[in-house]
């Protein structure tokens, strides 16, 4: 018995050895950053005329609106 | 609202100019904002480094960094998955909007309507039907190939008048019915919530709509090849649709009606032009 499943389990283990320290799963946007109910970090930029802004400075009445894009540049 | 990008100042400075933008456009040249938001785009950096040959990592890269070219990596680098938060003046998200897939994006304006933020245009389109008064809107006057924008029908049953929600079961109910088109994809459309409506006669209890109501209608503009080449020279956007119902009062039921919709929209091409010209 044993010698017909030695060779069975390292020749498994050639094929499924490469997958391991590679294996990553998916990236799930829905799950990366603030999610609804918590809060948001602040931030200081500077907008495109040089004015600084804060979180607390941006908030409107209701709120604020953050849109995050990729780039005005390309 | 704020829109925040890795661009540096001077870019930013030029694109307002050129797209007379006067909203804060601001500058996080570092990634420093972005990465605190946790939604750094690092597939970028993976495929650079130890990702490319992992199919998971170049996937990854394809769906979220559909930028083609010798330098698609290094220009990703530092850019966040594109996406919207709404917080409250608490700094709380009340709701947040990402995309899929790269080039698919959510318009603003579509974003304020889903929140109930926004009122007809205008322009509106209105319709007065038997019994109903219907005001039908785009989101967006102009819309591009990658967006993700909505068409608004806004139905006022008159006084003592009734229609049927989905649910109602024996009658016709509300139904927005969109004409298919090449390279426009119409997303499955919510209905909002109704309301029950008790029906003496028949001792009957069926969900209706008595109150004003607003179907959203999301549509998404293609952005393959395929469409670009084929959207390329049109500058209108025509859509149609119907929208099905059965009205009734307190006494009598009418007809089932189906009421022709239509909305022109301006067509853009995707801009294209870097404002970064020489360097």
């Amino acid at each position: 018995m044993n010698s017909i499943w030695v060779p069975v389990a390292v020749v498994s283990g050639i094929f499924l050895l490469p997958l391991v320290p590679w294996g990553r799963t998916p990236v799930n946007i829905e799950k990366l950053g603030p999610q609804v109910g918590q809060r948001v970090p602040d931030f200081n930029l500077k907008d495109q005329n040089g004015k600084p802004w804060t979180l607390d400075s941006i908030m409107g009445p209701k709120g604020a609106m953050l849109v995050f894009y990729r780039s005005a540049d390309w | 609202m704020a829109a925040i990008s890795y661009d540096p100042p001077e870019i930013l400075a030029e694109f307002s100019r050129r797209r007379g933008i006067t909203f804060p456009l601001l500058s996080d040249s570092d990634s420093a904002t972005i990465k605190a938001y946790g939604i750094l785009n690092t597939v970028a950096e993976e495929v650079l480094s130890s990702g490319k040959d992992d199919p998971v990592v170049i996937a990854d890269f394809n769906k979220y960094a559909s930028v083609t070219g010798l330098n698609a990596a290094s220009l990703v680098k530092g850019t966040p998955y594109p996406g919207t938060f709404i917080v409250d003046r608490q700094g709380r998200v009340t709701s947040r909007f990402f995309e899929e897939f790269y080039r698919e994006r959510i318009t603003a304006s579509t974003i304020m309507m889903k929140l109930g933020a926004a009122s007809a245009p205008v322009q509106a389109t209105k319709i007065s039907a038997g019994h109903v008064d219907i005001t039908t809107y785009p989101s967006d006057p102009v819309v591009a190939p990658g967006n993700r924008f909505a068409l608004a029908v806004n139905v006022m049953p008159a006084q003592h008048v009734h229609v049927y929600a989905p649910g109602a079961e024996g009658y016709r109910t509300v139904k927005l019915g969109m004409a298919d088109q090449p390279y426009v994809r119409f997303l499955p459309l919510a209905y909002p919530p109704s309301e029950i409506y008790f029906f003496k006669p028949l001792n009957e209890r069926v969900p209706v709509y008595q109150r004003p109501f607003t179907l959203l209608q999301e549509v998404v503009l293609e952005v393959s090849p395929q469409a670009a080449k084929v959207l390329a020279g049109r500058t209108e956007l025509n859509l149609s649709g119907s929208l099905q119902y059965q009205a009734c009062d307190e006494k009598e039921c009418f007809n089932p009606v189906s009421v022709p919709l239509s909305w022109t929209l301006k067509l853009t091409p995707n801009i294209t032009e870097r404002i970064r010209t020489s360097r």
